[in-house]
């Protein structure tokens, strides 16, 4: 028997004016799941967390969590915990007061309130700034005490708005790992919105890929990258090459391109001989060296491009641009622009798109 | 050459601002023939009248900064939160007190709110009082709305808002707790404008009558010489000490929250 959700949206749409923002979503979270919502700005990843969190009311469908439906709560009576892209700490209170507010508004005692907030304290691992004010702490120091602000009076669902948007990109790592690591000791069930993809594939239990209001693919983040269902979220998902074929033998999987013929395709199911299809290729996947039963194609060196570990290398296949991942070797000459090489790839690593 | 016109200008607009002052605190203390002495001032201050007008008119200044707050802070906040479109519309409403004299204002409420109409608040002290109250409240209200709306402005308001919502705070919360501490400088300044407002008005408290300080001001400016000169000396210190004030509390008040760098 499945686990039923706990945190359900059911056929949510929403529209402001004649726009329409979010399309009939329908997402089944479960208890302690860590779920990303990821795409492009303007995707209506944010307009479907707001809902969940109550400043939007749904045109259309509804929202429960734990079987209680929320549609048309108030914020205020939801218990959802909510960390927002600018911190939104409240400057005229400290840290203490900022983390214990949630609980002072339920009513909670002062003894309460001061053990939870130095439990809190304690779990973002800032004790020694309780008595600042918000505008005496750094980018992160202020997201984590905006974190432990929505954790303090135990919410049954946190969301998080891009709350590593405005860091800098060292302290967006380690703080990623960090609401991570807290998310799974407190096993709270989490949205996070994003348009990160590292952020989200790294973080994730399942990541929802979005695209013009509507759920492309909801997966875990080794089904998103390696089978994504559609072109977009191969394209969107990761660096992408992709070649034009023809379907040469469905039987054998295999499809022509340019003048190489290709086997063992995982073609998508209903291909005839003669359909066109796009595949398309992960730089990871293609490789200067051979293995058995690799696929085998010559292409050019246009640009070397050098990123520390990896060396990323922009080929031509004729008209068709692809872009090759290798490690950096210090052992070995760097490749140059101009030159003409072999390159191989496993024919199950190429995905085989149609729309 | 450019930094001595500077300074040039700097000195000759102080001297501008500044004599005119001295020369009225000289002549206050000028009441005893060729000594300077106090007197002016202990004969205002010893005035029954001065002590029962200023206190009315503190008494009416802090019912009016009461009634201004609770009016002008809710309605900026909403205005700034759910209705950011009638801004100008709101804006242009509360500058009206400007253009519109305040013997037109004062006329209107008799017209409107005498012994024989449907509610006549003119018919009692009380309802006099609140009637002035109301006065000055329109009186101060384009100073008073634009101080909490550039209070506002350097808080993201909407943002606030729904983190306390999020945190299960209600209306009254979020305005008590969070927005109003963070608007307090803003709201202080409009106040201390809507002190010196209430102290030195005299149309409305001179036609509804009441025991107010302008009218006393006035009175007493008609019939003395050096008495006025103190009495203007007195009202600048105070108006000074509000200013005074109003620089201490900005620099106690909650700053907004920019990090500081990682």
């Amino acid at each position: 028997m499945t686990e039923a959700p706990y945190l359900s949206i059911d056929g949510i749409s929403k529209s402001f004016g004649a726009m329409q923002v979010v399309r009939d979503a329908d997402i089944a979270v479960k208890r302690g799941e860590f779920v990303s919502f990821l795409g492009p700005s303007g995707c209506g990843k944010t307009t479907i967390l707001r809902m969940v969190a109550g400043f939007e009311t749904p045109s259309t469908g509804s929202i429960s969590i734990d079987g209680r439906d929320i549609t048309y709560l108030k914020p205020s009576q939801r218990k959802i915990g909510m960390v927002f892209q600018s911190y939104a700490l409240f400057p005229n209170l400290t840290v203490a007061g900022n983390i214990g507010f949630g609980l002072r508004v339920a009513g909670v005692g002062r003894a309460a309130i001061d053990e939870r907030v130095a439990e809190m304290l304690a779990l973002i691992k800032l004790p020694q700034l309780a008595d600042r004010f918000p505008w005496q702490l750094s980018g992160g120091q202020q997201q984590r005490v905006a974190l432990a602000r929505a954790i303090a009076p135990r919410p049954t669902v946190l969301l998080l708005d891009e709350p590593l948007s405005a860091l800098d990109a060292k302290i967006r790592v380690s703080l990623r790992e960090e609401i991570r690591g807290i998310q799974q000791e407190l096993g709270i069930t989490t949205i996070f919105v994003t348009h990160d993809q590292e952020e989200a594939l790294s973080m994730s239990d399942r990541v929802m890929v979005m695209n013009q209001g509507r759920i492309e693919q909801i997966g875990t983040p080794a089904e998103i990258y390696n089978h994504p269902s559609t072109t977009f979220v191969a394209a969107f998902v990761g660096t992408l090459s992709q070649l034009d074929a023809t379907v040469t033998d469905v039987s054998r999987g295999e499809a022509r391109v340019g003048s190489t013929t290709i086997a063992g395709l995982g073609l998508p199911q209903g291909a005839k001989t003669g359909d066109t299809l796009r595949l398309a290729l992960r730089p990871e996947s293609l490789r200067y060296d051979r293995r058995d039963g690799d696929q085998t194609l010559e292409a050019r060196i246009l640009s070397v491009h050098f990123l520390g570990a990896v060396i990323r290398i922009k080929l031509a296949i004729g008209d068709v641009a692809l872009s090759l991942d290798t490690f950096n070797d210090p052992t070995r000459p760097p490749p140059v622009a101009g030159e003409t090489i072999q390159i191989h790839f496993a024919p199950q690593t190429v995905l085989a798109l149609t729309d | 050459m450019m930094r001595l016109s500077a300074w040039a200008a700097l000195i000759f607009g102080m001297l501008y601002f500044i004599l005119p002052l001295v020369g009225m605190a000289e002549f206050s203390l000028k009441m005893r023939r060729g000594v300077y002495s106090l007197d002016a001032y202990a004969k205002v201050l010893a005035d029954p009248r001065f002590q029962e007008t200023f206190s009315y008119s503190v008494m009416m200044a802090v019912f009016t900064i009461l009634f201004g707050v609770l009016l002008v802070v809710p309605t900026a906040y909403w205005v700034r939160l759910k209705l950011p479109r009638a801004r100008p519309y709101v804006e242009f409403i509360t500058l009206l007190p400007l253009v519109i004299p305040a013997i037109v204002v004062v006329f209107g409420y008799i017209r409107l709110y005498n012994t024989s109409s449907w509610l006549p608040l003119t018919g009692t002290v009380t309802g006099t009082n609140i009637l002035l109250m109301f006065g000055y409240a329109t009186l101060s209200l384009p100073y008073m709305y634009r101080a909490v709306d550039t209070g506002l402005r350097t808080i993201d308001v909407t943002t606030l808002t729904e983190a306390a919502q999020s945190l299960g705070a209600g209306w009254m919360t979020i305005l008590g707790r969070l927005i109003l501490p963070n608007v307090l400088v803003a709201v202080l300044s409009g106040a201390f404008v809507t002190l010196a407002i209430v102290i030195g008005e005299f149309t409305m408290a001179a036609l509804l009558n009441r025991p107010a300080f302008g009218p006393y001001m006035q009175l007493l400016g008609a019939n003395r010489a050096y008495e006025p000169a103190a009495l203007a000396v007195i009202a600048f210190a105070i108006t000074w000490a509000c200013m005074g004030l109003i620089q201490l509390v900005a620099r106690l008040a909650p700053k907004p929250a920019l990090p500081v760098k990682d």
